[in-house]
């Protein structure tokens, strides 16, 4: 595949990050207080909305919003300032796995809830959420589907 | 505990878990693969868990099935935000997409909840 940029992507990027291994690299860890103060804002904000809603609208209407992108933006934005461009679309594309994950964490939660205490059916759901995560990752990568999907989506 | 407080409380869980989430999302590699922790049910883990203790079950149950329907939302959303992204950069591309979590979600809720 040829070396250069898709748009404002670089395709070099985009491949070297589907060479890389998984893990964990606990150095990139950093604590900047203005960053924190941020996420803690956009979570405590959606959460409060999605109460509210819940209590105005119904709960069903409130749940909506627990799945609402809210602290994507501030997060994607925060990475293209520290990196580029690429690397917050390759976040927001590990975000469609994270986000079909999700759907399935609301499932299990929806059906344990009431079969068992709540703080264990959502430790489960969680579980659930993280395993499905990661082998839906390893599978797409495997088969090569975030490489068509980089090499068609992008302009 | 009033209605008032418990949302106050589901909103410091639910910043709370925003931040331990990113941290830990922070630290994996490659970017693709933290990009799992983007969507993580955060917000939502610390909301089901507070209605939960203090609502019961029916009220639980419909939290986690509006999450669901929001949940197709947030994955159109983030395949719109491919392109957006690509062409908007990281701001404007993520939040235009939003419509796009509007429309969808919205429109299943309309559909299926409040259908006939």
């Amino acid at each position: 595949m040829a070396s250069g940029t898709t748009g404002k992507l670089s395709r070099d990027e985009l491949m070297a990050d589907d060479r890389t291994t998984v893990g964990i690299d606990l150095g990139k860890l950093e604590f900047r207080l203005s960053e924190v103060a941020v996420r803690f804002a956009f979570g405590f904000g959606i959460a409060v909305i999605a109460g509210a809603l819940g209590m105005i609208v119904g709960q069903r209407f409130g749940g909506l919003f627990l799945a609402f992108p809210a602290i994507l933006p501030a997060t994607l934005t925060l990475i293209e300032k520290k990196e580029d461009t690429t690397k917050a679309y390759l976040d927001m594309s590990g975000g469609v796995t994270g986000a079909v994950a999700m759907a399935v964490f609301a499932a299990t939660a929806w059906v344990l809830v009431g079969r068992m205490a709540a703080p264990l059916a959502l430790l489960i759901a969680l579980a659930v959420w993280l395993l499905v995560a990661i082998l839906l990752y390893l599978v797409v990568r495997a088969t090569g589907l975030y490489r068509l999907q980089d090499r068609y989506g992008p302009a | 505990m009033s209605p008032l407080l418990l949302i106050a409380v589901k909103g410091v869980l639910g910043g709370s878990f925003v931040v331990l989430f990113a941290f830990v999302g922070e630290t994996l590699r490659p970017k693709r693969f933290a990009g799992l922790f983007a969507a993580a049910p955060s917000v939502a883990t610390a909301s089901l868990l507070i209605s939960g203790l203090s609502k019961g079950v029916p009220a639980t149950r419909d939290l986690a099935f509006g999450m669901l329907l929001g949940s197709a939302g947030m994955v159109a959303y983030c395949v719109a935000g491919l392109v957006t992204v690509d062409r908007l950069r990281a701001l404007a591309g993520s939040v235009t997409a939003w419509v796009v979590w509007l429309v969808v979600s919205l429109g299943l809720y309309f559909g299926i909840v409040h259908r006939g």
